[in-house]
């Protein structure tokens, strides 16, 4: 690039790149006590995940001929399950699922809640009124009821799971994203893109939603928190599992019932649920604290 | 009282006849013939057997007879007969119900109470360490769920430490002490995030009545602390506090679904996860539809309770605007 064109003085005009502007936001969130434990802890879970199933090599699915319910060994370091499987294998998978059902599944529900919002917002009137009645609707309900609702209309198994953890973040990004919509529609540059003739869609796509961005990615840590948390209680509950494959869920089930002889076995997964939930928690009153100065705290 | 009629037409009867019928559907959407569950035994289905289940459930009449008939006798506290256990799917969620109720008001009450000890301590030790104990015990609360709290104290004061019994439930009427010590962990499992969100609301509504000028007034008389704290500061405080507790109902009622099952409490929750683990639709339908009711019913208590702290709030959302 051109860099050693740019003066000095203007270097700091230089329009920030997304990626530079996210660094720039995980290092002032690192600068917080609570932010610096919450990226320690994601940091730890993520190369949990990365590295185990890399450097280990033990098959999570394998059930090898040695003692069920062993305690934690060098030759198995998080012990082995009821059926002599690796545990430390099947917890790293198990969180990688986990994660990866979570995430995908507040993305599918964003998807639907942030274009079920935007029409709501945009169109107004009786449209308006229909959608957020049926959100609303969704709302009233504790998203594990519906999950276990939905869930038995599906069956088990990993998909059906997603989608019914999908379904209840479809219903709060519709209100976020409604709110924006109507915060950002009344505003000048809107006024100005449609004097240069813009198309209302190109309006709604191009200008609009860009600045409402702001508030969904501070909604993503508890977003991914309420799904992480949903899928490990359906789990946990016996519902959406798809044996042998291990989720969280799944690992705490086992594990409590193997509690009295082999408590090893349900620390692992506690344990790495407990840093997970806690540091995107963290990451979360962090992020909106920057966004709120009210909500700064004074102690 | 206005407020409540018009809450109760433009919402809380559309959502429940919606919600109603969602739980008439789901029996009707998940894949198999409950006539050809409920009438093959042990032998081969007979077409004849089949086509009695059918005629006896009611599938052969048009759909909108099916649930009127449904919904008629559910509201008379007639949710069918359990599939699986051939007695009625009422008398077992009825007899369910006590032990849900038992364990939300324990976690609520302990909820409360802590939280709001916690969060005077805090407020009055400002910056001190009585805050900062009080901020990472609240920090670490919010964070971990009910039913991985509940594991982690199985695990140690149950399993490890064997104080207090790990599952099941005594009734009061029996011994009370054993239905306390039963009751304890999935109380304070359950309660924890209560008390950790009262005790940040109850921390931050000390601090704002603490500059009003009445406050000052007290102190200027030559009140001691602590007689400014409890008379003066604290029963203003609590008033938003309370309707704090009211937002809570739902989720420590939604929070039981699971925990019952961590402590094999004999509750509502079990009774559902049971009933969905082994296919029982009736006892589902059931089980649903009253916790639906439930949760709509404590939503709209939580909102008339905010409407009679807070005169501003009137008439949906006329007074907004």
């Amino acid at each position: 690039m051109s860099a050693n064109t740019v003066d000095p003085i203007f270097a700091s005009e230089i329009p920030p790149t997304a990626l530079s502007s996210l660094l720039r936001e995980v290092r002032a969130v690192g600068k917080t006590a609570r932010g610096f434990i919450s990226l320690f802890g994601l940091t730890f879970l993520f190369l949990f995940a990365i590295l185990v199933p890399l450097l280990w090599g033990a098959d999570p699915n394998w059930i090898e001929n040695v003692t069920k319910n062993q305690t934690p060994s060098w030759e198995h370091p998080m012990g082995t399950d009821h059926i002599s499987r690796d545990l430390l294998a099947r917890n790293a998978s198990g969180l990688g699922r986990t994660v990866v059902v979570g995430i995908g599944a507040v993305i599918a529900g964003w998807i639907f809640g942030i274009a079920l919002g935007y029409t709501a917002g945009w169109r107004g009137g009786l449209t308006d009124i229909f959608i957020m009645r049926g959100v609303d609707t969704l709302l009233a309900f504790p998203g594990i009821l519906i999950a276990i609702v939905v869930l038995t209309i599906l069956g088990g198994g990993i998909v059906p799971l997603g989608i019914s953890i999908a379904i209840f973040n479809v219903s709060g990004m519709a209100r976020l994203a409604r709110a924006g919509v109507l915060r950002e529609r009344e505003r000048d540059y809107v006024t100005a893109a449609r004097c240069l003739g813009a198309t209302e869609r190109r309006i709604l796509w191009r200008h609009v939603s860009v600045n409402t961005f702001g508030a969904f990615a501070v909604a993503l840590p508890l977003a991914v928190v309420a799904s992480v948390l949903t899928m490990a209680a359906l789990n946990y509950l016996g519902l959406g599992t798809a044996p042998p494959n291990a989720t969280l869920g799944q690992l705490l089930l086992d594990g409590g019932r193997y509690m009295r002889f082999a408590p090893h076995y349900v620390l692992g997964p506690v344990t790495l649920l407990a840093i997970l939930l806690l540091s995107l928690n963290f990451l979360s009153d962090v992020m909106s604290e920057r966004l709120d100065p009210i909500r700064r705290r004074d102690g | 009282m206005q407020y409540f009629v018009h809450r109760l037409v433009t919402q809380m009867i559309p959502v429940m006849i919606l919600a109603s019928f969602l739980v008439f559907m789901v029996v009707r959407l998940i894949p198999g013939d409950p006539a050809l569950l409920a009438s093959s035994g042990e032998n081969q289905t007979s077409q004849e057997a089949y086509e009695m289940a059918r005629e006896r459930m009611g599938l052969n009449d048009p759909f909108h007879v099916q649930y009127f008939s449904w919904l008629g006798n559910a509201i008379q506290g007639d949710f069918g007969t359990s599939m699986n256990k051939g007695i009625p799917a009422a008398d077992i969620i009825f007899s369910a119900f006590p032990a849900t109720i038992e364990l939300a008001l324990f976690a609520l009450t302990y909820g409360f109470l802590w939280g709001v000890i916690l969060g005077v301590l805090a407020a009055v030790n400002r910056g001190g360490v009585w805050d900062y104990i009080a901020s990472l015990w609240t920090g670490i609360n919010i964070g971990i769920p009910s039913f991985i709290a509940g594991l982690l104290y199985l695990l140690i004061f149950a399993v490890q430490l064997k104080l207090l019994p790990a599952s099941g439930r005594v009734p009061f009427t029996e011994n009370p002490l054993d239905a306390l010590q039963h009751l304890a962990l999935p109380t304070i499992a359950l309660g924890s995030i209560v008390a950790a969100q009262i005790s940040r609301y109850t921390r931050q509504s000390i601090l704002d009545t603490l500059t009003e000028d009445y406050i000052r007034t007290a102190r200027a008389k030559g009140l001691r602390e602590r007689t400014v704290m409890i008379r003066h500061a604290l029963k203003p405080s609590l008033i938003p506090v309370v309707t704090i507790m009211g937002l809570q109902v739902g989720g420590v009622l939604a929070g039981t679904l699971v925990i019952e099952q961590v402590f094999t409490w004999p509750g509502v929750g079990r009774a559902l996860v049971s009933a969905v683990r082994e296919r029982d639709y009736v006892m589902m339908q059931g089980i649903t539809l009253l916790l639906v009711i439930i949760f709509l019913v404590v939503n709209l208590i939580t909102d008339l309770l905010y409407v009679g702290l807070d005169p501003r709030i009137r008439l949906g959302g006329k007074a907004e605007a």
